[in-house]
């Protein structure tokens, strides 16, 4: 009799999720679904409010990645004035992007993945967590949270509160770094080089050992998707938008966010508030592509920062060129954070970081705008249309975790199929699969854009649709 | 909150962190970022007072070199029906540490990394609206008042201890 495995709630990620196992009548894995469960329709209830305040409401979508969407807003509020901004405004969203990089890489990394590389995969749940990991290696456990730290602080320095700083707005930034802040930086900065460098290298000396999961945990080829600067170096704000395949042939490139929908389609599924982007040209679902680290890594030229670029090229070694296995999410996300601190060490020493100017004035002169940023997690869009007041009329958001839903779905259905040959699902198997979601660090609390807890369900269903056997967490 | 309590924390070398936590844009979730900003107000020197959306892990790196932490936060009432301060101590099985956690687990964190945890105490103020808004409620704005109040006395409750 055919059954499916529900993991009911998926956890260590951010956001509601459910994973659906089908079985066949021969006890095998026919299909996995990645559900997310919630919906919240920040799209619907923006219209109506003024473009000004987009910036501050789209940040509280989440209190994860607020960084992201307040730089996505404030660029396309850019768009909406048709104004460039001051150079020291530039610099200053740069920095606090690469902030927020450094923090969520680092979350993710120590506290939501680490415990399974660094604990074991089938070790006790009840201590693979972040606690398990402070027994077995104190310090680094002590340096990931002060990793995150440095990077949470300097939002804050920026932007004066660590979540929701309303400090990216339309034309600029509403002030500069302080010299104290300065300072801050500068003194934490080797400290936060060194935890990154001594991540990095714990990492490659685990993969040797993990290579089963390099080889199960999502590897499939894909279209990846990202920006670009004007030389193809690794990108994070600005720059265009570029479309790689698996084989490392750039198959799009010198696209604007301001065509997104020429090559961006959003699917929908019945079982699922998650919409599936595509890639326009290759239709649903041929059109899948992978967004974030791994995405970013994959499609730039090089990294303009020599440590990283280093690391970057070892990357591609390992992974024999282009790295098609999400599993490879977690050595990108050390990678990044790397070169987040060599470019925070320039920023900090360039002097329109404490420049006053850093704000451009204008009136509504566009009814449309649409702004881009690269998240930690992925690529992110919005797009406004705004009336001759500034209000808005309409929303469209395409946010990272959501571009990378199909590969989720992929990722989970090849994992299954590996790991799940019976009716008897072991602890361990199970964490597999919800370690499969991990690798994409995926925010659900954006994506759906939905609110709420956090639990994962799992549900073992039979071929006749009887739900056979459940299991829960959180 | 007077002079005396600032000198006295200062002389007792007693440094104190207050950190109400919730979200402002959910009506009364807003309590606990509106008492923090209001201690912030009294200015008193060993006295920190921190406002955010919500726990997060390196909040451990602030609270292991206090003697005392308040945590206050918004609940539902009819649960909690008024302004209640509970004494708290490290729970590591509380949440597991996401982007988000909460005191005990905080406490626990602090405990296992440095050998060391705060006094601690959660305060909860009732709550009766969490929709999206960013006004308080009558039972909110009590509930503000009144808390102020409990962390008033629970300094002061502190110093005088150790006076005695």
């Amino acid at each position: 009799m055919s059954k499916t495995v529900v993991i009911d709630p998926v956890t260590r990620i951010e956001g509601h999720a459910k994973i659906s196992i089908y079985l066949n009548d021969a006890g095998e894995v026919d299909d996995a679904r990645f559900h997310v469960v919630e919906f919240r329709g920040f799209e619907k209830f923006c219209e109506g409010r003024p473009m000004w305040e987009m910036a501050g409401i789209t940040a509280r979508i989440c209190g994860i990645c607020p960084v992201s969407h307040l730089l996505a807003s404030a660029k396309t509020g850019d768009k909406i004035l048709a104004v460039q901004i001051p150079p020291a405004a530039e610099k200053l969203r740069r920095m606090m992007n690469l902030a927020q990089i450094t923090q969520s890489h680092a979350l993710s990394f120590f506290h939501l993945s680490s415990p399974d590389f660094l604990l074991g995969w089938d070790s006790d749940p009840a201590t693979r967590n972040v606690f398990g990991l402070i027994a077995a290696d104190p310090d680094l456990a002590r340096s990931g949270i002060r990793l995150r730290q440095f990077g949470q602080q300097i939002i804050e320095w920026l932007g004066a509160k660590k979540i929701h700083a309303a400090w990216a707005v339309p034309g600029g930034v509403r002030s500069p770094l302080s010299e104290e802040g300065r300072a801050w930086i500068r003194d934490r900065l080797p400290e936060s080089r060194a935890t990154t460098e001594n991540a990095i290298a714990l990492f490659k000396g685990l993969l040797d050992r993990l290579t089963t999961e390099v080889e199960a945990f999502g590897k499939f080829p894909s279209l990846f998707m990202g920006l670009v600067g004007k030389d193809g170096e690794w990108e994070h704000y600005g720059g265009h938008l570029r479309f790689a395949d698996s084989e490392g042939n750039i198959i799009a490139d010198n696209l604007s966010e301001d065509d997104y929908k020429e090559f961006i389609g959003e699917a929908v599924e019945n079982w699922s508030y998650l919409k599936f982007p595509y890639y326009k040209p290759l239709g649903y679902p041929d059109g899948i592509y992978r967004v974030g680290p791994l995405a970013r890594l994959n499609i730039c030229d090089y990294i303009d920062t020599p440590a990283a670029d280093k690391e970057l090229q070892e990357f591609r070694q390992r992974a024999g060129g282009i790295a098609t296995s999400s599993f490879f999410y977690h050595y990108a996300r050390l990678i990044e954070i790397l070169a987040a601190v060599e470019k925070i060490e320039q920023l900090v020493e360039d002097p329109d970081v404490v420049s006053k100017r850093v704000r451009a004035e204008a009136g509504i002169n566009n009814l449309e705008g649409i702004g881009v940023s690269e998240a930690p997690r992925g690529t992110l869009f919005h797009h406004y249309q705004v009336d001759e007041n500034g209000v808005i009329k309409k929303v469209n958001l395409i946010i990272a975790t959501g571009q990378n839903n199909l590969a989720m779905n992929k990722t989970v259905t090849q994992i299954a199929k590996h790991y799940i040959h019976s009716n008897e699902i072991p602890e361990g198997m199970l964490n597999r699969v919800e370690a499969g979601i991990r690798a994409f660090d995926p925010c659900l609390s954006c994506s759906t854009h939905a609110v709420g807890q956090m639990p994962l369900h799992i549900e073992l269903i039979a071929a006749d649709g009887t739900v056979l056997d459940e299991a829960y967490r959180n | 909150m007077n002079c005396n309590l600032s000198a006295t924390l200062q002389t007792l070398n007693k440094s104190f962190v207050v950190v109400g936590y919730g979200n402002d844009l959910r009506s009364d979730d807003a309590i606990g970022p509106c008492v923090a900003k209001a201690v912030e107000a009294w200015g008193v020197p060993n006295v920190n007072s921190l406002a955010f959306h919500q726990l997060t892990p390196e909040l451990v790196e602030t609270i292991k070199d206090t003697y005392g932490a308040i945590f206050v936060d918004a609940c539902r009432s009819p649960e909690v029906k008024e302004v209640q301060v509970l004494a708290i101590e490290p729970d590591e099985l509380g949440k597991v540490m996401t982007h988000h956690t909460d005191p005990r687990s905080l406490l626990a964190l602090s405990q296992t990394l440095y050998g060391y945890y705060p006094r601690a105490w959660l305060v909860k103020v009732p709550a009766v609206n969490f929709e999206l808004g960013d006004r308080l409620s009558s039972v909110a704005e009590q509930g503000i008042s009144d808390a102020l109040d409990e962390i008033d006395y629970l300094l002061r409750q502190h110093t005088h201890q150790h006076e005695v």
